[in-house]
């Protein structure tokens, strides 16, 4: 999953080194519209729709992927 | 002053004449647009959307809902925008809330605003429901975006069938509805200069009046692109209004994730927005042209065209064209206002061959006070003032006066008060005007942080938040600098901590505990607003006499 982001992460931002730790805002320093666009890529991967309200709560990556756990959102 | 064209415009006083005037004018051409989760467009022309409209009037007063507070808490969405037209149709106010911010503040905006009944969409349903009772003002739910009910609330698809049937029949209310052009229309939320946001009362004769005036201004073509959220007077008097009003097509996009995939889908003339969304898009451009390994091409391109322009000659580069092209299609016209956009973006978008117009205008102002035009421009400035508008410089302040400026917060004498003075508006922003009539921002003289999004935080807000934690004594919010552009701006927060508390415990202890308790706050504020980063202050603010934190000393 760790290097399913990191794909896709790099397609959308251009940003590499991603880790577990890595945090959205403090570490790659996005803005609201580029995590909207990494969230777009994942709905798109994994044919899923994340609410809005709920990317906010997604600071790092770790959080991303106990979410996909918890919403039993597995690669297709 | 300079002199320069203006554009032909409809000028209407009441929402029931506009619906009349766009109807009749505009009839089958497209009005408004948006894309589906399959990409599937859907398209309503400006016969629909009025014939819409009408029937949710019909509905309305069938519920006695006509001349009531009615709020709209959801996305952008066409719903919104028939639901909007229909409380003012009808007499109403649309109560415009803000749906990033936290739950509780949405219900509190609901309560104060003295809504009767509120649109809402789906995922806003369980943050309205509760206030659902016996003895409340609030008392009917209405879903938009579903085609049914719950089966406790219609849906405004449901409402327009119902509103239909009321029409084709002899007992028609809407006909019956008067309305008056220096009545309420919309309340829209603004952040004051304190921890409170302020209710902006806007006539209908304010929006309408701005909605014409912007458009004498921006020749915006055919097809317009916006992804601003229409609870903003800026999204929806300069985007929605100001593109039905002469008869163009909106495409209108809602959320941020599908924002790139739309613009691309609608291959728009023009797109009305805000620095942040520019700045995306040149991202954009050069990830683009990193992608396809033309990164140095496209700087050695940018440098030569920049200079054959500095010597007059009006040269275009095909191939910067052919990337712009590529990422964004024929947009070629963009409308950037709510924050400060860099000069050097701005400058490169030209050659990229999108051409930039920057405005200026605030909440109270309904919201346009000047903006550039296509035939009178100058970069760096927030252009020509409208010509309805009156402008005076009062130490360095800007005043505005004229048809589009707010009735008043509503009830609140005490802040009208304040900001309005022989129908004066204060702005609290500071600027000049040079002698062409270019109006210049050069800073503010409230406590506002502005970010890229164009959205507004008063510092206070937060700091009462922080103050609450027991560990801290004072606190100072402040938009510190962050990445390459200057009003790049991320939230900081200098805190002095309590003495006594903070007398057992080391400087890491102290930051630990405050993070803790900053990130359980960060947790109920919008992304935008959450603090991310923490200075801890040795000694104590210098402070005013009556015990205030002196700001600009920090």
């Amino acid at each position: 999953m760790l290097e399913l982001i990191q794909n896709i992460i790099y397609q959308v931002t251009g940003k590499s080194g991603i880790t577990y730790d890595t945090d959205f805002i403090q570490d790659l320093e996005l803005n609201s519209f580029d995590i909207m666009n990494i969230i777009c890529a994942f709905e798109d991967h994994f044919d899923t729709t994340i609410p809005t309200r709920e990317v906010w709560q997604l600071h790092q990556v770790r959080d991303v992927i106990e979410y996909m756990r918890q919403k039993g959102i597995t690669e297709p | 002053m300079k002199k320069f064209h203006l554009n032909q415009v409809d000028y209407y006083e009441t929402f029931p004449a506009f619906l009349e005037g766009i109807r009749n004018r505009f009839g089958e051409k497209p009005a408004l647009s948006y894309f589906t989760r399959k990409k599937e467009e859907v398209r309503h022309s400006y016969t629909e959307l009025v014939r819409d409209v009408h029937a949710l009037c019909e509905a309305l007063c069938a519920m006695d809902l006509d001349g009531q507070h009615v709020a709209l808490v959801g996305e952008n969405s066409y719903e919104w925008i028939v639901a909007y037209l229909a409380i003012t149709a009808t007499g109403g106010v649309a109560v415009c809330i803000d749906i990033e911010q936290p739950d509780e503040s949405i219900r509190q905006m609901l309560i104060t605003a003295g809504v009767k009944a509120a649109f809402v969409s789906e995922t806003y349903l369980p943050i309205c429901k509760p206030l659902i009772k016996e003895d409340a003002c609030l008392r009917q739910l209405m879903l938009m975006a579903v085609p049914e009910g719950d089966g406790q609330f219609p849906s405004l698809t449901e409402l327009c069938a119902i509103g239909r049937e009321k029409e084709a029949g002899e007992n028609s209310l809407r006909g019956r509805v008067q309305v008056d052009p220096d009545q309420t229309a919309a309340i829209v939320f603004t952040s004051g200069t304190t921890s409170r946001p302020k209710l902006v009362m806007l006539t209908q004769k304010n929006i309408l009046q701005n909605t014409s005036d912007a458009i004498l201004y921006i020749s915006a073509e055919e097809k317009v692109f916006t992804s601003l959220p229409f609870y903003h007077t800026y999204g929806m008097t300069c985007a929605v209004l100001g593109t039905l009003v002469r008869g163009a097509h909106l495409y209108l996009n809602g959320d941020l994730k599908t924002m790139m995939r739309d613009l691309h889908l609608a291959q728009p003339d023009s797109i009305v927005t805000v620095p942040l969304i520019v700045e995306a898009i040149y991202n954009q451009i050069w990830l683009g042209a990193e992608k396809q390994g033309k990164a140095r091409q496209l700087r050695r391109l940018l440098k030569i065209n920049g200079l054959v322009r500095r010597l007059g000659i009006p040269w275009q580069s095909k191939t910067l064209l052919g990337i712009r092209e590529k990422i964004v299609g024929n947009l070629h016209i963009a409308v950037s206002g709510g924050a400060h956009l860099s000069k050097e973006i701005t400058k490169d978008m030209a050659l990229f061959g999108i051409f930039i117009l920057q405005g200026y205008g605030i909440t109270e102002c309904s919201p346009l006070v000047s903006v550039n035009c296509n035939y009178s421009y100058r970069m760096g400035s927030v252009g020509h003032v409208l010509p309805s508008c009156q402008l005076k410089m009062v130490d360095g302040e800007i005043w505005v006066k004229g048809p589009s400026v707010m009735k008043g917060y509503y009830r609140d004498d005490e802040a009208t008060k304040q900001v309005l003075e022989d129908g004066w508006f204060k702005t609290g922003d500071l600027g000049y005007q040079d002698k062409d009539g270019f109006l210049f921002l050069t800073g503010r003289k409230k406590n506002l942080i502005v970010f890229k999004n164009g959205k507004k935080l008063s510092p206070e807000k937060i700091e009462e938040m922080i103050g609450r934690i027991p560990l801290v004594k004072d606190v100072l919010i402040h938009g510190i600098k962050s990445g390459n552009s200057a009003d790049d701006v991320k939230v900081a927060a200098s805190i002095y901590p309590d003495p006594e508390r903070a007398r057992q415990m080391s400087s890491y202890e102290i930051l630990e505990e405050l993070q803790k308790e900053i990130d359980r706050i960060n947790a109920t504020l919008p992304l935008y607003q959450q603090v991310q980063m923490i200075n801890i202050r040795e000694k104590e603010f210098a402070k005013t006499a009556s015990q205030k934190i002196k700001r600009h000393m920090v």
